[in-house]
């Protein structure tokens, strides 16, 4: 009998291209958006940290959500 | 809320805090009744689910210095810090995914307890895990220390003992919980504190939000108070700003290996999936609501003077005793979690890394985990006397230790795990030269600005060093022969 472990000891490794793909664009992306003028949103704040600081949370939710259903 | 109708709120706290760490100790003396061997004690391997699994990652990985420091650092930071709570909220999404699943293949076939076992096996020498232990335990006194220390700080506010009354019982009370309850205590009590956590967060930030008059009016009040710190740029340096944003979260892949132990333990891929899920979850929801908690203390305590007393100061003043002290508690035993972590991570390298090699012959189980706890007992005790009078800047103490670990071994660990070329020379290379360029950078900027917190151009150490390891790591590799035969078909042939 093979035991889980085993199962997934034995399945074959993916390389999460998609993953490694939002990694790059949150890396850069929120690079390049701590760095430029954005316009005054709702709440007192600027567009800029709605997008970077509360839109980053629910990326990497999403993502980590994504990389968890599907591996990629 | 300065009094109860039979108790004050210090007698509450001290009850709270009591009964609480009397079950913490319960809990570790009902595991110690089941732990019978060192990989057991140290490791727990294949016996956490995903949930006790991902809130013990996270919580190691955040600590109490991170509740209480996040939210005094960006009381007075605002915006500008704001991208490194997002960033390090991120953390576990890039360490599960370029290391976590690769780490947890590779510990099951070669069985190892530590992360430097992982190193020797991938360098393939006693060099390398000589390197990484000694560079790790010297990260890891000072940085239980200033966790000791921060402790220590909130039981003399809120309980009006002395310092050293504080950081004794609570030094105590974790070297105890942790010599006699192991890694399965330690991980389980993580899953009760996060959860607490969540639920004391989700009460304090929008009881503190509306006490700041609310979300737009409190930004705007803010703003006006610190109008350079309500968006990201104007305070700090912008490349400050940007590189703490980079730092903490991808760079915990090295700079947190008591954290990055966890991925030596589960024995299936889908509950490393979903450990993912659960320490996404609790660090994004963490870390969001610090920012609003900070952002409102910056409104309701504008001249509070001890920065990091911002969170216990807000407790007080906003909730009933408590509930209050449950939260404290739980920000201590956050405090706890990353402490016992360390402790454990320490025992077990000085134990499976130095002793046994040193000793030459089987250690039996019982001596093996007599020694773990003997050992646990002696770094903790020496950890509690560095903390009577440590350098007054815990937080920049606790992220020194980080940007030296990160420097150290982020690419050692990555590459290590996705490249089949690097060498030992590469691999001791890159831990020497990143920890060197990591300590250089520290020297330069307090040259430059007098202090350890401004660096040269605003550049972290943290990005500095590790990009002088990758740098090495693959100069020196490319430059020497390739590796074993033996160490290709551990690390990748089996994936074929």
């Amino acid at each position: 009998m093979t035991s889980p472990a085993h199962d997934g000891q034995r399945a074959e490794y993916r390389v999460p291209v998609v993953s490694l793909v939002l990694m790059a664009v949150f890396l850069v992306g929120g690079s390049v958006g701590l760095v430029v003028e954005w316009p005054a949103g709702p709440g007192g704040l600027d567009w800029g940290v709605w997008t970077v600081v509360y839109g980053g949370y629910l990326y990497v939710i999403v993502a980590a959500l994504f990389h968890a259903k599907t591996g990629r | 809320m300065s009094e109860s109708a039979l108790f004050s709120d210090t007698t509450l706290y001290t009850v709270i805090l009591a009964l609480y760490f009397a079950g913490l100790m319960g809990l570790g003396f009902w595991f110690n009744r089941r732990t019978k061997s060192r990989e057991q004690y140290f490791l727990a391997r294949g016996e956490l689910g995903p949930a006790t699994l991902g809130f013990s990652y996270s919580a190691t990985q955040m600590s109490g210095s991170s509740y209480m420091g996040a939210v005094g650092t960006e009381r007075v930071l605002g915006y500008n810090f704001a991208p490194g709570g997002v960033s390090s909220a991120a953390a576990p999404w890039f360490t599960y995914i370029l290391l976590g699943e690769r780490l947890r293949r590779v510990a099951s076939r070669i069985r190892c307890t530590t992360i430097v076992d992982v190193l020797q096996a991938r360098y393939y020498g006693r060099a390398v895990a000589t390197l990484a232990t000694l560079l790790m335990l010297a990260a890891f006194v000072p940085l239980v220390a200033a966790q000791l220390k921060a402790a220590a700080n909130l039981f003399q506010a809120l309980l009006e003992v002395p310092y050293l009354v504080g950081l004794v019982v609570f030094g105590g009370i974790v070297i105890l919980y942790t010599v006699i309850g192991g890694m399965r205590a330690v991980a389980s009590t993580d899953l009760l504190q996060g959860t607490i956590m969540i639920v004391g967060f989700a009460v304090l930030a929008p009881v503190a939000v509306s006490a700041a008059g609310g979300f737009g009016e409190m930004h705007l009040r803010y703003g006006e108070l610190n109008p350079d710190r309500i968006s990201f740029l104007g305070g700090m340096p912008a490349l400050w700003v940007v590189s703490s944003f980079l730092a903490w979260g991808f760079f915990q892949i090295g700079g947190a290996p008591a954290a990055v132990t966890r991925f030596l333990i589960p024995e299936s891929e889908r509950t490393l999936k979903r450990a993912l899920v659960f320490s996404i979850a609790f660090s994004s929801f963490i870390f969001a609501t610090s920012t609003l908690i900070a952002i409102s203390s910056g409104v309701l305590l504008p001249t509070l003077e001890q920065t990091d007393m911002a969170l216990p100061t807000l407790v007080r003043l906003l909730l009933h005793p408590v509930f209050g002290g449950i939260i404290v508690a739980a920000v201590l035993g956050a405090t706890m979690s990353t402490i016992d972590s360390i402790l454990l991570l320490a025992s077990s390298l000085v134990v499976e890394n130095v002793y046994v090699p040193l000793a030459k012959r089987e250690v039996n189980q019982a001596e093996g985990l007599k020694l773990a706890r003997w050992t646990t007992l002696g770094i903790g005790v020496f950890a509690v006397l560095v903390a009577i009078d440590p350098p007054a800047t815990i937080l920049w103490i606790v992220t020194m230790a980080f940007s030296l670990m990160a420097s150290a071994f982020t690419f050692p660990l990555l590459l290590g795990m996705w490249w089949p070329r690097a060498t030992k020379e590469g691999g001791i290379a890159a831990m020497l030269g990143g920890a060197a360029t990591c300590v250089l950078w520290y020297v330069l900027g307090y040259l430059q600005h007098g202090s350890f917190d401004n660096w040269i151009g605003g550049l972290w150490p943290a990005l500095v060093g590790p990009f002088v390891s990758l740098a090495l790591l693959v100069g020196v590799s490319l430059a020497t022969p390739p590796p074993p035969r033996e160490v290709a078909a551990v690390f990748f042939e089996a994936e074929a």
